[in-house]
């Protein structure tokens, strides 16, 4: 596969889904972005935005088994991972595999589950491989992860640990179509779209799996320069540093935004990557892997305002700013 | 927009002040003695006269009388002249010694004064500006230290900043000295950096460290959609050239730099367009771009008496300085000097008796070639206009043709001379004297020079035989020559040019006739002003203010009370605050205590008594200076009373709540 192919083939996809979903193209466009760079998306947003229908989409689309579930309080780790359930027949413990078994999981509200069960999926998202008694089984390729969370409903709710967090390539913010989006929504209905019959779209298979393999490899190939290399650790060293964060990024940070940085400029066509790309994405990747001080809270500052700030101090690799 | 007017006003007077101290020098170096018909020969070989080499060369009315009177028959020395007089092209111009008729009105003292004033408040008013702009340089460095009080890191900031090229035209050049020295990634980064800094001139985008090439083409795309899809052309093939890794060539380079410069003339089109439009208007009429060359000018002339063994030097000081020592003066070298004054030449009292004083008192001589003007007295001659016909012969007196032999003038319709008794005819009409001269008696400077106490003023009818279609007629070329002999070979010429440098400005301008030239000037800044806006005039990348803001301000301090472990001093501060105006709100007496006021704020917000009143009570803790306990969330205490503030009527001031609770 080449770069042209690889644009080509991102192209299709990102226009297959918005024939789906309407006026979310920045997320449709991460969520790629996230899925070549063989990461995982926590989506932030309110219910009805169109979370549920994209992963079916994407599903769809790529033609990537794809699953569902949804987190509750009493969600145990079973539920997702699986488990050993003892065959009589056999006299011996069959492995049923869980919902996690699968290319493309959306992990609704995952923030009702308690920790335990949240934990279930630490090892299934960086590890790619499910631990169960001692035996461990690799998931399928592709794995991508969409988790959801509601920003609104703080009541019930179980906010996730930081090394959960950490294992989100991005945090996106879903947001809340504008009205041009929403009428365009509300004529797509009245033309017979219907979420629950995806068939009746006859959305096109444009990628397999295997495919999709042969993009993410090809993206991890991507030239990238020693001032980008640079660029990208100056980023991430700073949320360590900065006056309003108490805990800044971890390196997994800096490698997913340096391969999430391929993967977008693989998708432009580009067979190497430019600040432009690591920029883009940067708010993405560590909003979510830092923490605000108190009294930076308390002013109502964001991760991203301070993100914002140390992309505004970061020096651009080869400018001619003085 | 006043600084920037000013600016542009100030930009017209000191440009006008230029012009009128240029200096240009006239004078042809001393050659060897040519023959005069190969003089004329090599002279006229030169393509700049074009009259002898283009046959489609157009002539004035007034040149014709040229052809007349058989200029192209010298076809040795002007091959083309003959073809020339024969088409019809004709230039519009009728007539070159005058081209410009636009004149600034004479200034009276009170307004030449004004205008002196105005002058040295703009002087003066732009060495303040500068000191200014030093003084808040300086001081705003001081501010800025402030902020990052590592030196080392400063003074590296500095010298990146120093060696940082914002010129345009320097930048392209420099891409060009580093593709010419195989250095095509250098280059393509100058290239670019070019149209960044033009970019940045014209106020599209801001460069920052901080920005991307991405960001420069959105911030165009949002103003100057037209030109963004180029500009990102430009951008992908300098990304390619800085972060790919691909080998940068040649034509890479090549089509970098075409994009950027069409770029660059893109964004100067409209001024060029205008520009040019003015310059048609301002040149309307004058169809060819050299007069000097023209048959009508002196270019010719002053070549051939040089090449004959004078030393001609174009007089550019006024006449009135005439009697002052001047270094480059022809006459420095002690051979005589010989002041010729053509027609352009605008003398008034001042300079006739500058003239007088100078003749007066050394071995010199002075030529007057025609001119619409009253001749002073003591030069014992008058130029009469027009009054003969140019198929009237000029003959040489009786003495001229013993000496010189018989030579032909022939000129085109004539001025002619009235004279006195003591004056004597060289050339003549039939009626009246075409060239006579008279010697004046010279005041003796010392008891030595008392040889030839004489000295000679020869007066011409006209300038015709200063111009170069002159030379190609009949034996004028000889007769100039030896008209001209006589008084020494070294010349000084008094024409246009001479006077430039006058007393005030607009004196300048009006005597270099720069007035169109000026107005085209101002019309060039108001395109300018229009154009860029307030930005005109002002530096590129002017220092930018660096002020701290009050939130940052406050944010610093509530950092410092962190870093301090001043919680507890913070809690005790807003404590006091928050219960105050709690006690305000609700209406209560100071002297109520802290449970009652509890009891009234949890009734308000709906919160449990328990909690405000372990709250209340913290702070009134802190404020009395009690210790923390251990495990004491001082900060929380703080937001939560913040939060309290909020839900009774906001953090401000004083803001009571109708209703006694």
């Amino acid at each position: 596969m080449d770069t042209n192919q690889f644009q080509a083939t991102f192209d299709t996809i990102r226009r297959e889904i918005e024939r789906a979903l309407v006026g979310q193209t920045d997320l449709i466009e991460h969520a790629l972005i996230a899925l070549l760079a063989r990461g995982h998306v926590l989506l932030e947003g309110a219910p009805g935005l169109g979370k549920t229908l994209l992963v079916r989409v994407l599903g769809q689309v790529l033609a990537c088994d794809c699953r569902r579930i949804q987190f509750t309080p009493d969600l145990m780790p079973s539920d997702v991972i699986g488990g050993n359930v003892f065959n009589q027949q056999r006299g011996a413990f069959d492995f049923l595999k869980g919902p996690v078994f699968t290319q493309l999981l959306l992990a609704d509200e995952i923030n009702r589950a308690p920790a335990k069960t949240q934990s279930a999926l630490l090892e299934a998202m960086q590890e790619r491989q499910v631990t169960v008694d001692g035996v461990t089984r690799p998931l399928p390729e592709p794995f991508l992860v969409m988790a959801t969370q509601n920003p609104i409903e703080s009541q019930g709710t179980y906010p996730l640990p930081e090394a959960q967090l950490d294992r989100f390539m991005f945090k996106l913010s879903v947001q809340s179509p504008s009205h041009d989006v929403e009428t365009a929504i509300l004529r797509n209905h009245l033309a017979g779209f219907d979420a629950q019959a995806l068939d009746r779209l006859n959305l096109a298979r444009v990628i397999t799996p295997a495919g999709l393999l042969d993009m993410q490899n090809h993206a991890r190939r991507l030239r990238v320069d020693e001032g980008i290399v640079s660029y990208i650790a100056d980023i991430v060293c700073r949320t360590r540093a900065h006056r309003s964060l108490y805990y800044g990024a971890s390196p997994r940070a800096s490698i997913a935004l340096l391969h999430g940085a391929q993967a977008r400029a693989a998708s432009r066509g580009r067979d190497f990557v430019i600040p432009d790309d690591v920029k883009a994405l940067a708010p993405a990747v560590i909003r979510h892997r830092v923490g605000l001080q108190p009294d930076a809270e308390i002013e109502g500052m964001s991760t991203d305002d301070c993100v914002a700030e140390i992309l505004r101090d970061v020096r651009v690799p080869e400018t001619i700013a003085a | 927009m006043t600084r920037s007017l000013f600016t542009g006003v100030l930009t017209v007077l000191l440009l006008s002040s230029a012009v009128v101290f240029a200096q240009v020098d006239g004078g042809a170096p001393a050659q060897p003695v040519v023959e005069p018909a190969q003089a004329l020969r090599e002279i006229f070989a030169s393509r700049h006269f074009e009259f002898c080499h283009e046959p489609k060369y157009p002539l004035t009315p007034a040149e014709k009388a040229w052809c007349d009177l058989g200029a192209g028959d010298n076809t040795q020395a002007c091959p083309a002249l003959r073809q020339v007089c024969k088409n019809d092209a004709q230039a519009s111009q009728l007539e070159l010694r005058e081209p410009i008729s636009f004149r600034l009105p004479e200034l009276g003292l009170p307004l030449r004064l004004l205008l002196w004033i105005l002058l040295g408040l703009g002087v003066a008013m732009l060495v303040f500006a500068l000191v200014r702009h030093f003084l808040d340089h300086k001081s705003k460095d001081d501010v800025v230290r402030t902020h990052s009080p590592d030196s080392a890191e400063d003074e590296r900031a500095a010298a990146l900043a120093r060696q940082v090229e914002t010129d345009v035209q320097r930048l392209l050049e420099r891409a060009r000295a580093e593709a010419a020295a195989g250095d095509f990634r250098a280059a393509i980064g100058s290239a670019y950096a070019a149209l960044l800094r033009r970019l940045e001139g014209a106020g599209l985008v801001h460069v920052e460290p901080d920005q991307t090439n991405g960001d420069y083409v959105r911030k165009v795309k949002q103003d100057r959609p037209a030109i963004a899809r180029q500009m990102s052309d430009v951008v992908d093939a300098v990304e390619t050239a800085q972060f790919g890794d691909g080998a940068v060539t040649r034509e890479g380079f090549d089509g970098v730099f075409a994009r950027v410069t069409g770029l660059l003339a893109e964004r100067m089109g409209v001024l060029l367009v205008l520009a040019g439009l003015l310059m048609l208007g301002a040149a309307c009429g004058q169809p060819r771009d050299s007069w000097d060359h023209s048959p009508s000018g002196r270019a010719g002339v002053i070549a051939y008496l040089g090449k004959r063994g004078f030393k001609v030097h174009e007089r550019l000081l006024s006449v009135t300085k005439i009697n002052d020592k001047i270094n480059d003066s022809p006459a420095a070298d002690g051979t005589a000097e010989q002041l010729i004054l053509l027609p352009g030449a605008h003398l008034g009292d001042e300079e006739w008796k500058a003239v007088k004083k100078w003749i007066l008192t050394g071995d010199r001589a002075l030529v007057i070639a025609g001119g619409r003007r009253e001749l002073p007295d003591w030069i014992g001659m008058r130029i009469v206009e027009k009054q003969a016909a140019h198929s009237e012969a000029v003959a040489l007196g009786d003495a001229e043709t013993k000496r010189w032999g018989a030579l032909r003038v022939r000129v085109p319709e004539a001025n002619l001379l009235e004279n006195k008794p003591d004056s004597r005819s060289l050339l003549a009409r039939k009626q009246a004297p075409y060239a006579a001269e008279r010697w004046l008696v010279r005041q003796l400077n010392n008891d030595n020079d008392n040889d030839d106490d004489s000295n000679r003023v020869l007066v011409l009818a006209d300038d015709f035989l200063f111009r170069n279609a002159s030379l190609l007629v009949a034996d004028n070329a000889v007769v100039l020559d030896k008209l001209l002999r006589d008084g020494g070979t070294s010349i000084e010429l008094a024409g246009d040019l001479t006077g430039l440098v006058s007393s005030n400005p607009v004196e300048s301008v009006r005597r270099g006739r720069l007035g169109p030239a000026m107005l085209q000037l101002a019309a060039f800044l108001l395109v300018f002003f229009v154009c860029k806006g307030a930005r005109f005039g002002r530096p590129t990348h002017s220092q930018r203010i660096q002020r701290r803001e009050y939130a940052e301000h406050v944010r610093a301090l509530g950092l410092h009370y962190a870093r301090a472990r001043g919680e507890r001093l913070a809690l005790g501060f807003v404590g006091t605050y928050a219960s105050e105006r709690l006690r305000e709100r609700c209406g209560l007496r100071v002297d109520r205590s802290l449970s009652g006021l509890a009891e009234a704020v949890a009734t308000r917000t709906g919160r449990p008594v328990g909690q405000v009143m372990r709250m209340l009570l913290e702070a009134r803790d802190a404020s009395k200076g009690v210790p923390a306990e251990k495990g004491a969330r001082d900060l929380e205490t703080v937001g939560e009373l913040c939060k309290l503030l909020e839900e009774t009527g906001g953090t401000g001031g004083h803001k009571p709540i109708p209703g006694n609770l």
